[in-house]
This record gives C-alpha cells, structure tokens and sequence, in this order.
C-alpha cells in the first residue's frame, strides 16, 4: 500500500538565516520516527528547495526560522510549489514564529505551524497525520 | 497535584553536561589538590580570579547590546539610533560599554543586493557594507560612539564569531579614525573575530572559506597587537556560541582552548611572544543556567589559560597577567512563553558569573526567544546587575566559594575532562584539522541532538516548556518589540525599502575609478601575501563595499569572488583578467 511508503520530507532554512540547532534536533527526531529526511541544511532559496522536494519526490518541505521577516520566503516558496507541485507537497513552517502569525501562514497554504518549546513528538505526529491526509486524498481522487 | 510529588526533585539527576553529582562531597574529594591548583586570586594559575582584590578593585563591564541589533527596531519607532545610544548612556542603561551585533550580509560579507539576501536584509542590525553609511548616510552617528571610545574608553564589541566580518567594521573604523586624524591608538574595545567557531558550529560561516576567514582573522589580530595598545582583536575562541550550539561545558572549554592555540601558534609563528599577546584575548563564555557548573568553568577556565600558557608557550608564571574572563547570558536557556520567568534565569545565570569571577558580562534580555533587547529588558538587566553587585555583597570578598569541597571537584573534574578532549584535539592536528575533515561539526551536531532528546524525554527540565507548563496560563505581559514585517503581497518592509533606496544612492555617489584603483592594490597585497589591515583601511576610504572587498581577498586567494556563486564580479572590476595568473 502506498501509504506506508515512508514520509519524505525536505529540511532547509532560507536565506542567511543559519541558526541551525533546530534543524539538526528535527532530522533526528524525524528519522527516529520514521521518516526518511532530505537535509538541505542553510543559505537555501526557494528555487533550490522547490527543486529538491520536485527531484526527491518529497511528501512534505520544513522551513525553520530564527528570523524576523520570514514571510516573503514562505510566500514564494508557496507560489512556486504550487507552480511545480500543485498540493501534492505539504510546506511546514516553524522557529521564532510570531503565534499570531499562524492564521496568516495557513492562509498562504502552509499545512502547520509550530513555535517554539513544541515538543519534538508533536511536531513529527503533526506531519505524520497531515501527510497521511493528503496521501488519502490522493488516492481516493485516483480510485 | 500531590503535595508529596511536587517536592520530588525532577530530572535525572546529572548536571547539565551530565556529570554524576554525589549527595554529599568531604574532604577526601579534593585530598588530591594542592595550593598549586587553588592558589590565591591574582596569582597563577588564577583559579580564584584574575586580580587579587576582585570586585573591591573593579566590578565588571557590563557591555550591554544597545546599538546595531536594536537598530532595525529603533528606527521603526522613528528614533535616532544615535540619539537612542546617547539617551541609553545617560539613562546609565548603557555603562562601561556596549555591543554591535552585524546584519545578516554583513556577516556574510557580501552587499545587500545579492540574491540571497532578500527579505534578510536589515532585520538583524542596520545593514552596514561601506564607510560613505558612516560619513555620509544613515550611520553618521557611529561617530559619536567611536569618539566615546578614543575619549572616554567606552567599549566598543563587535559580538561576531565570523572573522572576516568583524574585521570588515573595524577597518571601517579604523578608516574613519584615519579620516578625521584622530588618534587610533586610544582605540578601546574588542573583538570576538573567531572565524573558527562559525565554521564548528556550521552557524554563521556563510561558506566563507577557511582559509579566507582565518588569514583575515590573524592578520587583523597581528596588526592589533603591533599597533593598537588597548584593543583586543579576537576573544581567541568564542566559548558562548559554542556552547550555544548546544555543546556541553568540557566541549566549550576544549573547543575554546583549540581555536585560542590556533591564534596564538600563528601569532608566533609571525614573530609575536606569547608574552606580548597571550592575554589580550578576552575570555568569553556561557552563563548557563546550570549554576555550578558555570561557576566551575569559569574557574576551570582561568587555570586551563594558565597551564597552556606555561606549558605551551613557556610564560614565565611569575609575570603572567590574566585575561578578563566575560560570559554571556545563555540566550538557548530563554523561553518564548512566560518571559518574565526569564528575568530570573537571567538573575540565576548572572549570579554564577559573579561568583566565577567574571570581569565583563552581557545579559540577554527577557525577549531573547524573540527578539534583541527591548528599552525595557536593558534597563531590567541594568537592574540585575547592579542588585546583584550593590546589595546582595557577594562582591565583598574574592572567589568566595573557593574551597568548598564540592566547587573544587567539581572544577578540578570540570579541567581534567575538558584538558583530555582538548589533547584529542591536538593530537587530530588542531582543530582547523577538525574542521577540515568535519569531525567537530559531527561532534556539535550530536550534542545539539543530545540535548533536544534530553528535554523532550525530561531528563532536562525547562520550567514551561516540558513541566509545570501551568505556569503558562496565567501570561504576565512584558513590553515586546512591535515588528514590521512582511504580510501577503508586500513581502518587504519599508524600512527595508529605505535601505535599499540608501544602497543604491551610495552607489550612485562613487567614483569607480578610485574604487578600481584601491580594490587593485588590496588584491596585490593579498596575493603577495602582505597584512591586508592596511589595504582595507584604504579601500574603505575609496568606498569600495564590503562585497566588494571581501570579493577581492577572496579571489586573490583563489576562492570565488562570491562564496555563493550568485553573483558574479562586477564588470567595471573586469579589466584584472589580463593581470590574475601572472
């Protein structure tokens, strides 16, 4: 069945934003559960990660920020996925996020949201359930 | 909750870098020790501190973030950065010092028009690629804050761990000095200029190569100590940034201790003595929220500096002078929610520095999850230090933990593990070797895992954040810092807009002949293998950017002008094709 083809997820950080911690904590947790990540690491744009998840056959791209005006990366991120992928790629977004900022992140397409102190286990839970979500979906459009 | 179960001590019972901690420590804990290893403040091997009345002498410079990182900030509120740091002064928020924190391609040393700077630009600190911004735009206040300096010996810190960005801002400083025929050698400040951290902790190197960050590093630390008396051009290993990439205490004072043997092997390898140079490097660590492992650094710290000073460079013990030791609030130990609890984090972490011994602190504020420093975390960080210092007494007496039997184990244990790491170190070649066959960044890469494991098992505990997150639901507010930022369909800000319109007005007002002309003897003298201070100093003066600049020594060493390859060199540069190769 193809839903239990491992989740692969695309891990970068845009720009020169390169506060890397995060990124490092979350392809651990992310391989422990399960997933198979694609580690891009920092300095990337969205024309490199859009790529990767295109040539990877990724499932789902996570974005970390450790920055102030993030938006205009998730934004173009955003637009080309849709351009390249359509829905079929989930886009995550966490770190120093503003929480009032979620409603404005969902409203561009981006599938959650996480803060910091979240816990590791929720956000691999997270992606685990939208992902499965969208792979449903897929499948019975398909069927 | 149980009454019972909330006085049940949480965790797993290891200090933070997981050292077994015993109930009760004796005296047959430090049998082994004699008063070569303690000793008396002042004394080698400065175990109990670096002079020998303490804080009755002098307390330490509180070197607060006041400038560049807040600027961003400031000018959204419509202030004058300038008038903001005078009025910081004068409020005694900002006292013996402050520190500049460097914008994003700043530290990545390339212009604010690369494509990789986008919606990056200005959000860390006033953009600041040439010295026109100084004499001419928006950072005409700089000014002011270097005069403070030559008059007054206010310290100026550059808090970058790059290399070759910190040396791009002095330069431009020293240029400006040149400028104005002031008199550079009552330059007062430092430098963190370590641009091997960045390249351990894979944070902050902005790909910049190797080679490029550490021959510009040494050679504005050489030209520092030939010609700049009172300047500390590199804190000789940056302990914080290391520590905050989620390394634990023997890693952060082993990795300081390699970077540190690093400069000074070069350093004499130049001519320098260990006399002339060994400890104008400043000492810069973590305040960690674990208190006595800090405290135990710290003291550990100064002993390791001795040690490698005698047994290394062959210093005489006797007319050794030790270095300041500094640390930083651990910024990783804040959290997002509840910030006020981060006042007291804060409390705990300077206290620790205090009884270590510390000569110079900064403190995060509250908003460090968040932000830099709001007006109000300053002026409460003012609070804390000087509560700390003026009436809690613990400045009376030096060291005055020293002979507990728990703080010395715990700093004899603290050496020991950290001199043997320090040795796997040497003996893999250095840790330049370390970094080239990226070993260190495996190292801090697992650290870093390690320790999100721990607070997600709570083998760690965040007050909050993984216990008592109760304390969240009733939220105390604190002033935060109100961000412009980008909203659908206007991804930039207009203070970002200002700053583009400024860069490209600067590029407008130069004459890239002179700019050519300075760029050409900068490339030469790089490639002939001269100290480049000198050559920056003067293309600084020709407007050249730092782009430009750092583009120049970059490829005068073989690297490409641009370490992203995005960019190319521009084409009024073109004409050195017929020179490069001869």
């Amino acid at each position: 069945m193809t839903s239990e083809r491992p989740i692969r997820i695309v891990l970068a950080k845009l720009g020169l934003d390169d506060h890397l911690r995060a990124l490092f904590a979350l392809s651990q947790a992310f391989r422990d559960a399960g997933m198979e990540v694609i580690y891009l690491g920092a300095y990337q744009t969205p024309e490199t990660v859009v790529a990767t998840a295109e040539v990877e056959n990724a499932d789902a791209v996570g974005l970390s920020f450790h920055t102030v005006n993030y938006f205009g990366w998730v934004e173009e991120t955003m637009r080309l996925c849709r351009e390249r992928l359509g829905d079929e790629v989930s886009v995550f977004v966490g770190g120093t996020i503003p929480r009032e900022d979620k409603s404005m992140l969902e409203s561009v397409g981006v599938r959650g949201v996480f803060f910091p102190g979240d816990s590791l286990g929720h956000i691999a839970a997270s992606i685990a359930r939208v992902v499965g979500e969208t792979r449903g979906k897929a499948e019975a459009t398909a069927g | 909750m149980a009454a019972a179960d909330d006085r049940r001590l949480r965790g797993d019972g290891k200090t933070q870098s997981g050292i077994e901690v015993k109930e009760v420590y004796g005296p047959e804990d430090v049998a082994h020790l004699t008063e070569g290893d303690i000793g008396q403040p002042g004394v080698y091997p400065f175990t109990r501190g670096s002079y020998p009345r303490m804080y009755r002498e002098k307390l330490w410079v509180s070197g607060q973030q006041g400038l560049t990182s807040s600027t961003p900030y400031i000018e959204e509120r419509g202030l004058d950065p300038g008038d903001y740091v005078e009025q910081l002064i004068a409020d005694g928020v900002l006292t013996s010092g402050t520190r500049t924190g460097g914008d994003y391609h700043n530290l990545a040393t390339i212009d604010p028009d690369h494509p990789l700077v986008r919606y990056d630009l200005g959000t860390c600190a006033g953009p600041m690629y040439s010295l026109w911004q100084m004499l001419h735009g928006r950072k005409r206040y700089y000014q002011r804050i270097i005069q403070r300096s030559l008059d007054e010996g206010f310290v100026i810190e550059f808090g970058h761990q790059v290399g070759p960005a910190d040396v791009c801002e002095w330069t431009m400083y020293l240029a400006l000095i040149e400028m104005l025929d002031w008199d550079k050698t009552k330059f007062r400040g430092n430098m963190v200029n370590d641009p091997l951290t960045s390249q351990i902790t894979s944070c902050m190197n902005y790909r910049q190569p190797l080679d490029v960050a550490f021959r510009v590093s040494c050679d504005a630390q050489e030209y520092a100590y030939r010609n700049l008396p009172l300047y500390r051009p590199t804190n000789g290993g940056c302990a914080y940034d290391l520590r905050e990439a989620g390394i634990n205490t023997f890693q952060e004072l082993a990795f300081r201790f390699a970077n540190f043997i690093e400069y000074a092997d070069e350093m004499v390898r130049r001519g320098l003595r260990f006399e002339e140079f060994g400890n104008r490097p400043a000492m810069a660590f973590s305040g960690e929220i674990d208190f006595f492992e800090t405290i135990c650094k710290l003291r550990a710290a100064r002993r390791m500096w001795a040690r490698i000073g005698r047994e290394r460079y062959g210093a005489d013990t006797v007319a050794m002078k030790c270095p300041p030791v500094n640390t930083n609030s651990a910024g990783s130990s804040m959290t997002q929610r509840q910030q006020i609890l981060n006042v007291v984090r804060q409390t705990v972490e300077t206290l620790a520095s205090v009884l270590g011994g510390v000569n110079g602190m900064e403190l995060k504020a509250y908003t460090e999850a968040v932000s830099p420093p709001t007006t109000e975390g300053l002026v409460v960080n003012q609070g804390i230090e000087k509560i700390i210092a003026q009436e809690t007494n613990v400045c009376l007496t030096a060291d005055p933990l020293g002979g507990s039997y728990y703080v010395e184990w715990l700093t004899d244990h603290i050496e020991r593990k950290s001199t043997e790491l320090l040795q796997q170190i040497l003996d893999r070649g250095g840790m330049r070797a370390c970094v080239r066959s990226g070993w260190i960044q495996g190292e801090v890469e697992r650290a870093a895992q390690d320790r999100a494991r721990e607070l997600e098992e709570g083998r760690k505990i965040r007050v909050g954040d993984n216990a008592y997150q109760e304390l969240n639901d009733y939220e105390i507010g604190l002033p935060q810092f109100e961000f412009s930022r980008g909203r659908p369909g206007a991804p930039y800000t207009e203070k970002q807009r200002r700053d583009l319109e400024e860069w490209e007005a600067f590029k407008g007002s130069r004459d890239l002949a002179v700019v050519s002309q300075a760029l050409a003897s900068l490339y030469e003298a790089t490639r002939g293998g001269e100290n480049v201070v000198p050559w920056m100093i003067e293309a600084w003066k020709a407007f050249a950017s730092i782009g430009e600049v750092m583009g120049v020594i970059r490829e005068a060493m073989g690297f490409p002008y641009d370490q992203f390859e995005l960019v190319s060199r521009p084409s009024w540069l073109e004409h050195w094709n017929g020179r490069r190769g001869r």
